[in-house]
Parts: C-alpha cells; sequence; structure tokens
C-alpha cells in the first residue's frame, strides 16, 4: 500500500500543476513545523492600544489589532490548520474505508442499513451538521472539534469505497483467496483495501483542501479553533473590524488560506488525473 | 415508468424519515438539553427552566419526544425559535425564503450561462493555453474562502471606492413610493457583491463538469460524422455534441438547487443579506437550536427534491433511462 501511494506521489510530480502543489506543500509543512522559532511570540500579550502596525522591518506582515506579529500568527495558524485538516481527514477516511469495506464485502442487511444511514447523512449539508455539533461546546476544546469534522467527512468515502469493492468482490483474486481459506477479514484488509487505495487517496487529497476551508470558516463564524489559538480564519474574524486601517491583517490570513487549498487542489488533481487519465 | 417515479419518491421518503432521526438524535448527543445550553449565557430562574422545558416538551421521555418531533416535522410545525422566541421556526424559514432564492437563483443563471460556456470552450481547445489558463483559475476560484472573498471586495467596492453598497437587499432610506427603476437599479446594486462572491467560487464546478461531460461526447464518432455531413461548427457544438453531454449538468444542477433555498450562510451573513442563510448565522449567535435545526432539515429536504428532480430529468431526456 505504500508502494501505491508512493508510485501516486510520483505521477503527480510528473504533473507541472502536482509538482507546485508538492513543493508549496511541503513548504508550508516545513514552516508550520520549524514555525515559531526567531518569530515574535504569536500569542505576545495583546496591545490594542499600540494596535496595528504596517507591515515593517519589525513585523514583516505587520501586526493585527491586538498589536500580534501577523507573520508569527500564520505560521502558527498553518500548524493548527494542517494539523486539524490532517487528523480529521485521516478519521473520515479510516471510518469512511472500514464502512465501505464491510458494506461491500458483507452485503445484505448490514449493507442496507450502513448505506441508509450513509444517504440519510449525505443529505444533510455538512456545514450545518458541524454548526449543530459545534454549538454543543460553549468553546469547543481543539480536540473535540477535529474530531468532529472527521466523524462528519466519511460518509461519501464509504460510498466509494464501497463501490470499489462490489467490482472487486467477483474478480478471481478475490475469489480465489476466499477459495484457499483466507478469513473475511483477511480478504477484506490485505485484498480489497489495497485494491481501493486509489479513490480513497483522491478523496482524502480533495477532503483536506474540504475541510481546511471548512476549519477557516467556522473559525471565522465563532465556532472553530477558539482564541487566542490563532487560525486563519479566526485572523480574519479578528481583522474584520479594521479592514480599511489595516487590510494586511486580513489579506495575508486569506491568501494564506488560498495558497494552501489550491495546493492540495492541485496535487490531488494531478493524482485524479494519474488514475482516469481520460478526464485530463 | 410511472412505478419507478414511485419507487424513486418512497426512497426519497425513506431518506427523509432516516433525516428527521439523524437530526434528532445530533440534539441529543450532548449531555442536559438543549435548553441548559441556553441558560449558560442567560439569567433564568429554575422556575422559568421548568416552565420553558414544559414549553418544548423536553420534561416528559425520550421516545415519545421523538414521537411528537416526527409528528411536528410531518405537518410541517418545526418547533418554536429560542432567539426569536415565540416565532416558529417554519415561519422564520418561510420570510427568509425569497431573498434566498433571488441570490441562489442569480448565480445558478451565470453558472449554468457562463459556466457551460465556458466549459464548452475549454473542451474544444483541449490542452490549448487557454484551456490551461481556464482550468488554472477555476482551480483557483474553487480555492478561495467565500467569506474573505467577500470581506476583500466589500472594501474595494464599498468602503474604498463607495461604488456599490456593501450591506442589506434594499436601500432602507428608499422611500417606499419610489418609481419600480429605481427600486429595482437599487436592488441591483445590492445583489452584485453577492453574486459576484459567490460565482466566483463556485463557477469553477460548473466548468469542470461541463469541460469533462464535453470531452467524453467529443471523441464520438457521431460528433465527427455531424460534422463531415457539413454541418456548421455551430450546429455540431450544441445541437449535436452539447446535448448528449447535458446529462452531467443536469446532476449537477440537482446538487445545487439547495443552494437556492439555503443560500450561502457565509456570504450571506457578511452582506446583511436578509436569507435563510443568514438566519443560520443569526442562530448560530444566539444559540438558537431549535432554529439552526430546521435549517437543517430544510436544507435536507432540498437535497432529496434536488436529486428527485435531477433523476426525472435524466428520465424525460434519455429514453433509455425509460426503458428501465
Amino acid at each position: 500500500m505504500t508502494g501505491s501511494i508512493w508510485s501516486a506521489l510520483q505521477r503527480a510530480w510528473r504533473d507541472p500543476g502536482g509538482r507546485v502543489g508538492i513543493v508549496v506543500l511541503v513548504g508550508l509543512v516545513l514552516a508550520a513545523l520549524l514555525g515559531p522559532f526567531g518569530l515574535p511570540d504569536p500569542l505576545a500579550a495583546p496591545n490594542p492600544i499600540a494596535g496595528a502596525q504596517p507591515p515593517g522591518p519589525d513585523h514583516l506582515l505587520g501586526t493585527d489589532p491586538l498589536s500580534r506579529d501577523v507573520f508569527a500568527r500564520l505560521v502558527t495558524g498553518a500548524r493548527i490548520s494542517l494539523t486539524v485538516a490532517g487528523l480529521a481527514v485521516l478519521l473520515a477516511v479510516t471510518i469512511g474505508a472500514a464502512v465501505g469495506i464491510l458494506a461491500g464485502y458483507l452485503g445484505g442487511i448490514v449493507d442496507s442499513v450502513l448505506m441508509r444511514l450513509v444517504d440519510g447523512a449525505m443529505a444533510i449539508p455538512r456545514l450545518f451538521i458541524l454548526l449543530l455539533l459545534t454549538l454543543v461546546w460553549e468553546r469547543i476544546p481543539l480536540a473535540a472539534f477535529i474530531l468532529v469534522i472527521g466523524l462528519t467527512g466519511w460518509f461519501g468515502t464509504s460510498r466509494l469505497v464501497r463501490g470499489e469493492v462490489l467490482r472487486l468482490r467477483s474478480a478471481e483474486f478475490v475469489q480465489a483467496a476466499g477459495a484457499l481459506g483466507a478469513s473475511s477479514a483477511r480478504v477484506m484488509l490485505r485484498h480489497l483495501f489495497p485494491n481501493a487505495t486509489g479513490p480513497i487517496l483522491v478523496a482524502a487529497t480533495l477532503g483536506v483542501g474540504e475541510v481546511i476551508l471548512l476549519e477557516a470558516g467556522l473559525s471565522f463564524l465563532g465556532v472553530g479553533v477558539q482564541p487566542p489559538t490563532p487560525s486563519w480564519g479566526g485572523m480574519i474574524l479578528d481583522a474584520r473590524s479594521v479592514l480599511m486601517t489595516a487590510p494586511w491583517a486580513a489579506v495575508f490570513p486569506g491568501l494564506a488560506i488560498v495558497m494552501t487549498v489550491l495546493a492540495v487542489n492541485l496535487i490531488g488533481d494531478a493524482l485524479q488525473s494519474g488514475f482516469d487519465p481520460r478526464s485530463a | 415508468m410511472i412505478r419507478w417515479l414511485l419507487r424513486r419518491l418512497a426512497q426519497a421518503v425513506a431518506t427523509f424519515l432516516v433525516v428527521t432521526l439523524l437530526l434528532f438524535l445530533l440534539m441529543r448527543v450532548a449531555p442536559g438539553d438543549p435548553l441548559a445550553r441556553l441558560v449558560d449565557q442567560r439569567r433564568v430562574s429554575p422556575e422559568e427552566l421548568s416552565l420553558l422545558r414544559a414549553r418544548f416538551g423536553l420534561d416528559q421521555p425520550i421516545g415519545q419526544q421523538l414521537g411528537q418531533f416526527l409528528q411536528g416535522v410531518s405537518s410541517g410545525d418545526l418547533g418554536v425559535s429560542i432567539a426569536h422566541y415565540p416565532d416558529q421556526v417554519s415561519t422564520l424559514l418561510w420570510t427568509r425564503l425569497g431573498p434566498s432564492v433571488l441570490l441562489g437563483g442569480t448565480v445558478l443563471l451565470i453558472n449554468f450561462t457562463l459556466g457551460v460556456w465556458l466549459g464548452v470552450f475549454q473542451a474544444e481547445r483541449r490542452g490549448s493555453r487557454w484551456d490551461r489558463w481556464l482550468t488554472r483559475l477555476s482551480l483557483t476560484g474553487y480555492s478561495v474562502p467565500s467569506f474573505w472573498l467577500a470581506l476583500i471586495l466589500v472594501a474595494i467596492f464599498s468602503l474604498h471606492w463607495h461604488w456599490l453598497p456593501a450591506t442589506q437587499m434594499t436601500d432602507p432610506l428608499l422611500s417606499g413610493s419610489a418609481p419600480l427603476a429605481t427600486k429595482a437599479i437599487d436592488l441591483v446594486r445590492h445583489l452584485i457583491l453577492p453574486v459576484l462572491t459567490l460565482s466566483l467560487v463556485s463557477l469553477a464546478s460548473a466548468m469542470r463538469y461541463q469541460r469533462t461531460a464535453m470531452l467524453e461526447v467529443l471523441r464520438l464518432d457521431f460528433v465527427r460524422a455531424a460534422a463531415a455531413r457539413g454541418l456548421t461548427p455551430g450546429q455540431v457544438r450544441w445541437r449535436h455534441a452539447w446535448r448528449n453531454a447535458l446529462f452531467p449538468m443536469l446532476t449537477l444542477l440537482g446538487l445545487w438547487i439547495p443552494f437556492l433555498v439555503t443560500g450561502s450562510v457565509f456570504v450571506e451573513a457578511i452582506f446583511n443579506w436578509p436569507g435563510i442563510g443568514a438566519l443560520a448565522a443569526e442562530a448560530i449567535l444566539g444559540r438558537d437550536y431549535p432554529l439552526l435545526q430546521g435549517t437543517a432539515m430544510l436544507a435536507a429536504a432540498v437535497v432529496l427534491l434536488g436529486n428527485l428532480l435531477a433523476d426525472v430529468g435524466h428520465l424525460l431526456l434519455d429514453p433509455r433511462v425509460r426503458a428501465t
């Protein structure tokens, strides 16, 4: 399975757009990891009197209305955004793959019940499920926020994986594995799952972009990442009141979101056309 | 065909039942009950609280609550709003429907004319410089958070240049007796920025869908045959190829119909557009659970309706589907 991910990445690298995406994303991850070293404290005590200062030698991208360094907060925000997106998508894909394989392989009543539930869940726009869930907390903890995003992201993946499994179930190598005495669990994990990694990988990549946008939006609405933890959406919310006097405080976090989501979508696109060249 | 339709309808109703059940459970995953969360923020005496509990039926066993909830939903009663107490959730949604349909409808119209045209344009020039740049451009639009784009557009066109209004659907200072043309111009001026925001972020999917669908068709023999028969490029493009590339667009339209009704929470909230999306944003601020739940329910109903309409559309368009 690691092999197929590696070869998929190589294919994405051969696509010019995919290459740009990979370079940008790797840069972002590095920045998020090395982040706060040598930068002003992103959580520096708010100083509303000094207010927002324009970009300059002290503050590369200026400061926000509470006089905190925008660049430092962007970098820390990258860490938050990427962590939330990475963990939530990992959770969503794991659940989606498990449900999809179970439903597709076992069939019958298990399949019917699971898929009717998924039908229902998919009919409710994800934003509304998330709003209903995040409002349960007065101030949602980060771990709960990640969990909630992950738990609402697997419906589509499960459908996709189920389809792949149905297609593969009657394939000869799967039949042969069963005939040779492999247990159901072994057939599912060793034979069905590895062959469904392609579509899962594409769904996961595009899912990361979607989650970054969702996280930013929810944080902007005040029900996502809670202050003082810096998040790109939260930074835009803070900067909204000084849109005209300190535009840098709102412009840069938005650009960071666009850059990240675009990078992820470019990679997803390259992966997809790698698996399905006709759509290129 | 009638039987197929009935079966499809029954499926949609069954799915809606699942939705209702899920939304009911969603409200109950939290510890305590929805009112307990309200009390965190407001000063309510214990007596008032128990009165409110009785009013919202929260003092009854959960099975009975579910029964009442289902009964209410089936008769269009979505409960009472907390923030707009004692207004009915369904009444609130109904009064906000018009503006959302106006905004969403305009955006859909643009996406399904400009987006379709651009997608066809790209498919015919597959791999060219135009195609590549349009793909990149649309992918970028797709990656922009709508709330941020809305703020930037407001900053430029409203706050800096004072060209266009930044909030509301109509000018509150405009007298009710103003001539119709003045009112219409006022409305259009208020529409421009929200429509621009939403179109820029959503045009991409229409373009990409149409491009892919058109590519599938353009490689088929009958297209070449049509061109070989001496038909004009326009006839080949629209009468022959495009008609056969309509199918996926119909599916996309079905997916987008919900957007007509629920609008965009982010964009409506920023522009203070008096639609259902802004209502949902208000419900977040007021911790108005019943209102948010009702909005979600309405959204799900329209999602299912959109899917159903798309299926019926396929049925009408394609005799092959009709035969099965």
